[in-house]
């Protein structure tokens, strides 16, 4: 047995086993608060920092002290930071493999707080879910030069310095005189080809041989019927010559006239281009009066547009871990990893479940709590959505907060999304509405009432929000643009005003639209400026324009006239001629014609006059016989 | 790299009895075909520290198999696939899979369940496979091979020597 059995063997088995525990007691804290920073990371894509890690064997659970999120986009920046998170875990599930948490207790919960050193990481990662490209437009209505600015700069003011006339005339292509180019390279083919049809048109050579013709016709012996009879027949094969060439004048005639119509069509258009190059250039470089108008997407469109994205992109980094949209991939077999399969369970659970957070948030404006309730990635096993809410009262910056909603991804194929949110009195202290330095547009203090509600369902957004302001006080200053002094003067004025915003659209292509009663308020006294100012541009646009194509137009103008001239006159000579011989010949022709007639009737009376004779001589001489 | 090679033909021509050699390399296959981290493991170093197994032997094939792993994932994954989805062994997976103990054991991972019943069949073969041809090698070429063992330990450690004078 001995043989076998090594029985000192049992003291390093219980030595290593021991050691193995007493490893993971002390590294556990170590351990855990690495994968939690690690695995944060990578997910989040900016730092992820612990202050410490606590697991605590009994009951089992963790603490995790001094948690840090960094913003990927504003390393300097955290995107949420927390004092101290804390949960229990259910040992007897663990063993399962199922992370099971009661309830987890989130103390203290800070967004947006400064960073002492950056939380980029140092290999730096491009947002991977879709918001990277998602394209908030705000409906601005300005032009998409000032947009793409406004964009890059934040909001910034329309301004009523129009461009310079000459500038734009000189580094705009016209249309007027694109086409008025082609017209006279039309007019110069069109020319062309008058001259080689006019080659092929009888010279003036042809011209006078029928004069020869018909003058040694002319010498013909009319007593003499075989020389008139050759003298007509020589008449008819003139006729035929005349004929042919009168058809190839009808030909040329009519090619010329197709080239000149062609060259009047392009003439028409040509007038009606300066029109359009006009209305194509007002456009491009004049604010029209509905985008200024739309001040309230020119105010409020860009920063709206970051809270859309920044909401965007977390709601779609966070949903899917809430509610196990990411997990769908089939999982590969690695080595030393494998394929888990799973099995009915007795009673069913899913892998991970937190059944309440609860939450203290502190904001500049005071604290409020709320809670977060059924938190998995497996909705369908429990038969409940994530719910949320939140609630705030008698804060110091606002009368009450609400916040609640749910995510439900109980059945993957009809997901609904949804948050309500109310925010009474809010204070608002100095609020900037302009980026712009010449403009200083400043809401020193005002009374804001918030209302939202956002729903996605089936990632497409239906979300609508409504901003009252009231007890506006400004501080508003305006340089020497003459829209910005209006634009002050007519800000001062306003007591309130409601913002409404929507969002619509798929998340990876929302439209964000904004609308407000100030449009309405602001716009008859800016649109006046804005007229004023405008009119004299297009007048003076329209001015210029019409010399610049005025010189372009007369040119072409001249030169179809005096091609058709050119033609008609040489045609029309030719014809004439040819009408003048044809008629000549015809009356020539008819005079013979009319003398073989004459001699005709003379040889048939002479018959007639010999055969009455001869027959009288016959009847005579049978009556003496 | 050829000292584990030296200190196998150590083992080989040492006095150790062939069933401990191969008794340690039977359990390094265990070891080194399925999982590292699992809980089956913690029984095989039981057995391992427990019985007269020879730990040198283990240490080493337990870096061979380990290689050999790498291979065979893929049918282990095939045979722990097949298996798992058999569907006459269904309720006893699933009683299985409600259990506590067997949840730790990972039996429900495709590689493990492969791995796992593959070097288990294995087992008894390998050892008796190796048993048999540590007797021969001793019997038929450990004369032959000492003398070239003692060659090669003896150039082995000038080689050593040189390599720590000319540092």
């Amino acid at each position: 047995m001995n043989q076998w059995i090594r029985w000192k063997g049992i003291i390093p088995f219980v030595l290593i086993t021991t050691a193995i525990v007493l490893f993971f007691l002390l590294a556990v804290d170590s351990l855990a608060k690495g994968l939690i920073e690690s695995t944060g990371s990578k997910l989040v894509g900016a730092k992820v920092e612990t202050k410490n890690v606590d697991l605590h064997l009994s009951p089992l659970g963790i603490t995790v002290n001094g948690l840090q999120v960094a913003n990927p986009e504003h390393p300097m920046s955290n995107v949420v930071e927390i004092k101290r998170i804390r949960f229990d875990l259910a040992g007897d599930k663990l063993l399962l493999g199922k992370v099971i948490i009661e309830q987890m207790d989130l103390d203290q919960v800070r967004f947006d707080t400064p960073r002492t050193s950056s939380g980029a990481i140092s290999k730096p990662q491009t947002r991977s879910v879709s918001t990277a490209k998602t394209d908030t437009k705000a409906t601005t209505g300005s032009t998409e030069k000032s947009n793409n600015e406004e964009q890059q700069k934040g909001m910034s003011m329309p301004s009523l310095d129009l461009p310079d006339v000459n500038e734009i005339l000189a580094r705009e292509p016209l249309d007027t005189q694109r086409q008025a180019d082609a017209i006279s390279a039309s007019i110069s083919k069109t020319g062309q080809d008058w001259k080689l049809l006019q080659q092929s048109l009888p010279d003036q050579t042809r011209q006078d041989s029928y004069q020869k013709r018909l003058s040694a016709l002319a010498k013909t012996r009319q007593d003499d019927i075989r020389q008139v009879a050759v003298a007509l027949k020589e008449l008819d094969a003139i006729q035929q010559d005349l004929k042919a060439d009168v058809g190839k004048i009808n030909t040329a005639r009519k090619q010329v006239q197709s080239g000149l119509a062609k060259l009047d069509m392009n003439y028409k258009a040509l007038l009606k281009a300066p029109a359009a190059d006009k209305q194509r250039l007002l456009k491009k470089y004049s604010p029209d009066a509905q985008g200024v108008g739309n001040l309230s997407a020119l105010l409020f469109g860009n920063q709206a547009g970051d809270y859309v994205q920044q909401g965007l992109y977390w709601y779609q980094k966070l949903a899917p871990m809430l509610t196990g949209d990411a997990q769908d991939e089939e999982p590969k077999a690695e080595r030393q990893k494998g394929q888990e399969i799973r099995f009915r369970e007795h009673q069913p659970s899913p892998d991970f479940l937190i059944r309440r957070i609860h939450s203290s948030v502190v904001t500049e404006k005071g604290s409020f709590e709320g809670q977060i309730l059924d938190v998995t990635h497996q909705p369908e096993i429990i038969g409940k959505p994530v719910s949320f809410e939140f609630n705030g009262q008698q804060m110091s910056g606002m009368e009450s907060l609400r916040i609640h909603g749910k995510l439900d991804h109980i059945d993957r194929e009809k997901s609904l999304d949804q948050i309500d949110m109310e925010i009474k009195a809010y204070k608002v202290s100095r609020h900037s509405l302009s980026s712009d330095p010449n403009l200083q547009l400043l809401i020193t203090s005002a009374r804001s009432n918030t209302r939202m509600q956002a729903t996605s369902r089936n990632g497409q957004l239906d979300s609508q929000m409504n901003i009252h302001m009231d007890k506006i006080e400004y501080d508003n200053r305006a340089g020497s643009d003459e829209f910005q002094q209006v634009l002050v003067s007519a800000f001062n004025s306003v007591e309130d005003f409601n913002i409404d915003a929507s969002l619509r659209g798929s998340l990876k292509k929302p439209a964000l639209t904004i609308r407000s009663d100030l449009d309405r308020r602001l716009n008859k006294q800016i649109s006046v400026a804005f007229d004023r100012r405008i009119n004299a541009y297009k007048q003076e646009l329209n001015r210029q324009l019409q010399q610049l194509t005025d010189a372009q137009i007369a040119p072409v103008e001249k030169s179809i006239a005096s091609l058709r001239n050119e033609v008609d006159t040489e045609l029309q000579a030719t014809e004439a001629k040819y009408q003048q011989q044809a008629a000549s010949l015809e009356q020539q022709k008819r005079q013979y014609q009319s003398w073989i007639e004459t001699e005709k009737r003379k040889a048939e009376s002479a018959a007639r006059k010999q055969l009455e004779n001869k027959a009288k001589s016959l009847l005579n001489n049978l009556r003496g016989k | 790299m050829w000292e584990p090679l030296v200190k196998f033909l150590k083992l080989l021509n040492s006095e150790q009895a062939p069933h401990q050699l191969s008794l340690g390399l039977a359990f390094a296959m265990i070891v080194g075909l399925t999982p590292t981290l699992s809980l089956h493991n913690l029984l095989v170093l039981f057995l391992l520290l427990t019985l007269r197994a020879n730990i040198s032997t283990f240490v080493l094939g337990w870096a061979l198999f380990s290689l050999l792993g790498l291979f065979l994932d893929p049918l282990f994954h095939a045979i722990g696939l097949q298996l798992l989805t058999q569907p006459e062994f269904e309720s006893m997976w699933t009683t299985m899979y409600n259990n506590s103990f067997w949840r730790l054991s990972q039996f429900n991972n495709t590689i493990l369940l492969g791995s796992l019943l593959f070097s288990v069949l294995a087992f008894l073969p390998v050892f008796f496979l190796f048993n048999r041809l540590i007797r021969l090698y001793r019997l038929r070429w450990q004369e032959r091979m000492g003398s070239f063992y003692q060659r090669y330990i003896k150039l082995f450690k000038l080689g050593q020597f040189v390599s720590r004078f000319s540092r």
